[in-house]
């Protein structure tokens, strides 16, 4: 209870608390001003600061209710000498935590801001132009951040938002402007927002702008993936005609990288990562994987100041060639940081034409011994290998009288693209021979000629420097592999085009011929040492895996079809592999012609679970270069985290909530075990 | 075991526990075990009263005769032939043990206070006390009564036969108002807080007053026996530190403030009117031959009963401790 006494006291004191809340709200009122610290977006609530101020004074002039406790000793305590008892006031900090939660709610009810930015221009709705295509989910997060950030802005505003993204839609639809919607709706847009794994089509997004009402100017903000294309600058200039236009790009440091296919084979495979800002060095590390994730290897990519392409070459151990499954830059999740790697890339299979038993004197074993650690090998008759895939047929001079069913390879090799290897020996030198034999790259003279023996009067030859242009060239011929009898060609039918490698005194060794889709190969000397000692030399295995190599392998043979490959597992927008939409359509050799990467072919494997063609982006992407220059008056900024408005008014009732728990957990405290009510009689 | 089973066998205990304790509240308090704890211990034949020469039957001691003093019929003839000195020798008979044992205990409203520091009520602890003892001497046959109403009892049923009445009872005053006067030379037992509360007893001079007539009248019937002050830890130490406002149990409209400035010096002045109080109460149930005995509400009720068989203190020791002194 209020003393009486007091009163008069109490109410100037009421008056000057009252006075000194109307002097601090024109001064809180004053933080609309204060620029970069806070600011808020109801500056008369500040009216209720006095109302704060009043409180105080209220709760502490109203005396605390004091506890009772029952005491049957009363009449003695009667006789306790006790002082004149003063109304008890709540012990000031006790009315803290109360005084703190009513000065939080008049905080929310002003609705304060942290951080504020500049207002949005014009009075149109928010215009989000969004690249979304495969370069941006290095940075995603980040973009995400700032979308939000400017739906907030245009929230606060009471604006409505249109958000244009300019990649293609998954499901294949035409690129249109979603909006205007409200802040509410434009938030769930862009959670579910995501990079998608083919480029942004910039110049159907200027198409789906002309969609817009660009009466009512606006502010409009593009968040670009920081790479130019042949739109850009129409784009600007329509988006100007928008309203005030602000470019947001990444830094420099986190520009895209994109890794073009392979090129060699498995064990030596080649890569070349290729950056749109070329200012700074820079080492990117590479990883090649198999299937299931597990690293085979690493190198580094290593930029040099100026260049925007490196080279990376991964050598690999023969075992572990056949798992390579794609090559990608760890922690950088984007289509681009990621290419697959199909079977042309691995190790092709050879098919080897078997003829008698597997024993020492076997003229397949030397080409066999010499492609086992490289090539997968098959061995069998004609009708046998031809059931499988294969990229090379070795046909040893054995074997050519053997099979007897020469039609089928040759069917083989002109349809299918496959590369027939032959050799020479006695039984081809005997061979009647006909001019128009389709299994021979050259017509050959009959019989073989002997090179170092006493009646030949000529020495045994060697292999003379391989020519520029041959598969063989780099390889260096050995000097002590001698050449002691061959077949030859007819005078005039070995040219420079058709030989790839020749002997010393000039006739050839190795030629060539392409028939139909394949090619036809063929050594003029055997395949075992009867002819020869090549066969026990190192070139005659470098020999034999450049024909290997300059075979198409069994994938190429698909992109000559008319097949249509159905997607088996597609890439999405992170480079995570993904089980394909319904969107997704089967590849024909004319998308793989035109590097077709969008909703209906994203980058991924197409075609069965035997055999697969891999997609990659980097054939939609011929060129990356940074965004070049832009309009006048258009502003261009870089991503930053710090860049954040924060509205302050969940945190406030937030605030508020805590202080009222505290409150009452003060309260509780303050009154623990202070009541004691007579005990209920016991039950009779 | 299935979990299932474990889970079933600890449910049954939960639920057999929480029906021992809901059926342990509605024992009436003469049937609960503790009765029959507390009196394990005691002498059988009951409380030696009176250890000295009297009327009774038991021999008490033997001596020369006295001529024209002694009763002749009391010399001992075996004795006295056997007597060396050729002196008659006069046997003296103990004081005979009480047969009859008349109860009471206040039923005014501060009985059913508890502080959190107790573990009985005053009422709970009068009646665990006044059963047990009750049932103890019924053992031996002896009468049991209640002294308000002068009705007595005698057998194994008399802890039932009490209650029944105590349940019956719905007066509230401060001292036994007797409706017929007990029997000359029986035992009485009467226990209360003893702190001055209701209308008639508002004070302590008042409450001292009561007691008196009470004991005196009891005394004209050669009635002695034991005043038993069942005391809540909390009225003898007087430990509240942080309240200031207090009220009266019997009469709420009581309200006294203490403040809080001198709390310690308050509490120490009150242990002292205490003490007095409890001297001055001493005082009058010794002058009528009672025994004055205080049992704490928060320690075993066997004290009081070990007291009243003198083979315990009459005031616990905690009492010492806290310096309420005569």
């Amino acid at each position: 209870m209020m003393n009486t006494e007091n009163k008069p006291t109490s109410i100037k004191k009421l008056f000057k608390a009252a006075a000194a809340g109307l002097v601090a709200a024109p001064a809180a009122a004053q933080a609309v001003t204060l620029g970069s610290v806070s600011a808020t977006m109801a500056p008369w609530m500040l009216l209720a600061v006095p109302a704060v101020v009043a409180l105080w004074w209220v709760m502490k002039s109203i005396p605390q209710e004091r506890l009772k406790q029952i005491f049957p000793g009363i009449q003695l305590l009667a006789k306790v000498k006790r002082e004149e008892p003063a109304p008890t006031k709540m012990p000031w900090w006790q009315y803290i935590p109360i005084t703190l939660a009513t000065a939080a709610v008049v905080g929310a009810l002003a609705k304060p801001e942290y951080n504020p930015q500049a207002p949005l221009e014009g009075n149109g709705p928010v215009v989000l132009f969004v690249d979304n295509g495969w370069s941006p989910a290095r940075n995603w997060n980040m973009r995400t951040a700032q979308m939000e950030n400017l739906i907030a802005r245009a929230d606060r505003a009471a604006r409505s938002v249109v958000i244009i993204p300019t990649a293609a839609p998954e499901d294949g639809s035409p690129l249109i402007p979603i909006g205007p919607i409200s802040a509410t709706e434009a938030r769930s847009i862009v959670k579910t927002m995501k990079p998608l794994p083919w480029p942004s089509q910039r110049g159907e997004a200027l198409k789906a702008l002309d969609k817009l009402d660009s009466t009512q100017k606006t502010s409009v903000f593009w968040l670009s993936d920081g790479l130019d294309d042949q739109h850009t600058t129409a784009l600007a200039q329509k988006l100007q005609t928008l309203g005030n236009v602000t470019v947001l790009e990444d830094d420099k440091i986190i520009s895209p990288r994109l890794i073009d296919p392979p090129t060699g084979q498995a064990d030596k495979l080649s890569v070349t990562v290729r950056r749109a800002h070329g200012e700074a060095a820079d080492k990117v590390p590479l990883t090649v994987a198999d299937k299931k994730g597990n690293p085979l290897g690493s190198t580094e990519a290593i930029f040099k100041p100026g260049e925007t392409k490196a080279e990376a070459v991964f050598e690999l151990p023969n075992h572990v060639a056949n798992d390579i499954d794609h090559v990608l830059i760890p922690d950088d999740n984007t289509a681009g940081s990621r290419v697959l790697i199909d079977e042309r890339f691995r190790r092709r299979p050879v098919g080897i034409i078997q003829n008698g038993a597997d024993s020492l004197a076997n003229e397949a074993r030397y080409p066999m011994q010499a492609l086992a650690p490289y090539a997968e090998l098959h061995q069998g008759s004609i009708d046998d290998l031809l059931k499988h895939k294969l990229a090379v047929i070795v046909m040893t001079d054995a074997a050519s009288t053997a099979t007897g069913q020469n039609k089928k390879i040759e069917q083989w090799v002109s349809e299918q693209g496959g590369t027939l290897l032959r050799f020479a020996g006695p039984n081809l030198a005997q061979q009647e021979k006909s001019d128009d034999d389709p299994l021979l790259p050259i017509k050959l003279a009959r019989g073989s000629r002997t090179l170092g023996g006493d009646a030949s009067g000529s020495k045994a030859a060697r292999l003379s420097p391989f020519p520029e242009g041959s598969p063989f060239a780099g390889i260096t011929p050995p000097s002590d592999v001698f050449i002691r009898e061959e077949v030859l060609p007819q005078p005039g039918a070995d040219t420079k085009s058709n030989t790839w490698a020749r002997l010393d005194n000039g006739t050839p060794l190795v030629t060539v011929k392409h028939y139909g889709k394949g090619q036809i190969v063929l050594v003029h000397t055997s395949a075992d040492p009867s002819w020869s000692n090549l066969a026990y030399s190192g070139a005659f295995i470098e020999m034999l895996r450049a024909v290997v190599t300059s075979s198409q392998g069994v994938s190429e043979k698909l992109e000559n079809g008319d097949l249509s490959l159905p997607p088996v597992k597609v890439m999405d927008g992170e480079g995570r592999m993904t089980t394909p939409s319904a969107a997704v359509r089967p590849l024909t050799s004319e998308d793989i012609k035109s590097a077709d990467v969008g909703p209906r072919h994203p980058p991924g494997f197409y075609g069965n679970q035997i055999l697969q063609q891999a997609h990659n982006l980097a054939s939609a992407v011929p060129e990356l270069k940074p965004l070049g220059k832009l309009p006048d008056n258009i502003e261009r900024r870089v991503y930053e985290p710090g860049e954040k408005d924060r509205d302050l008014t969940g945190y406030m009732w937030g605030g508020a909530f805590a202080f009222l728990l505290m409150d009452l957990a003060l309260m509780a405290w303050t009154r623990r075990g202070k009541r004691h009510t007579p005990a209920n009689k016991p039950a009779p | 075991m299935k979990i299932d089973d474990l889970k079933a066998r600890i449910a049954k205990v939960f639920r057999l526990n929480a029906q021992a304790e809901e059926v342990r509240r509605h024992i009436p308090l003469h049937q609960r075990p503790d009765i029959d704890l507390i009196t394990r211990g005691l002498p059988r034949g009951g409380p030696h009263l009176y250890n000295k020469k009297g009327p009774g039957l038991q021999y008490f001691d033997q001596r020369p005769f006295v001529s024209g003093q002694d009763d002749p019929r009391g010399i001992h003839p075996k004795y006295s032939q056997k007597d060396k000195r050729g002196q008659l020798i006069y046997v003296e008979r103990e004081a005979e043990i009480r047969h009859n044992y008349y109860f009471w205990r206040s039923n005014k409203p501060s009985m059913d206070w508890k502080s959190e520091k107790a573990t009985f009520t005053g009422r709970e602890a009068a009646e665990i006390i006044m059963y047990a003892f009750a049932k103890h001497v019924a053992r031996t046959h002896e009468q049991i009564g209640l002294l308000e109403s002068g009705h007595t009892q005698r057998g194994d049923r008399v802890g039932e036969w009490m209650g029944m009445r105590l349940a019956q009872d719905a007066s509230t005053h401060d001292m036994p108002r007797m409706q017929r006067l007990p029997a000359k030379q029986s035992s009485a037992v009467l226990i209360s807080d003893f702190l001055p509360g209701d209308e008639e007893y508002s004070t302590p001079e008042s409450l001292y007053k009561g007691l008196d007539q009470t004991l005196k009248m009891l005394r004209g019937q050669s009635v002695a026996g034991w005043v038993v002050m069942v005391a809540d830890p909390q009225t003898l130490h007087f430990d509240y530190k942080d309240i200031e406002l207090f009220k009266g149990v019997n009469d709420a409209s009581i309200e006294i403030n203490l403040g809080k400035g001198k709390r310690k010096e308050q509490q120490k002045e009150y242990k002292d009117i205490l003490a007095e109080h409890i001297n001055k109460l001493r005082q009058i149930t010794k002058a009528y031959g009672f025994k004055f005995i205080i049992q704490r509400t928060d320690e075993p009720l066997q004290n009081a009963l070990r007291a009243v068989y003198n083979i315990g203190p009459a005031e616990p020791a905690s009492t010492a401790r806290m310096e309420i002194k005569p």
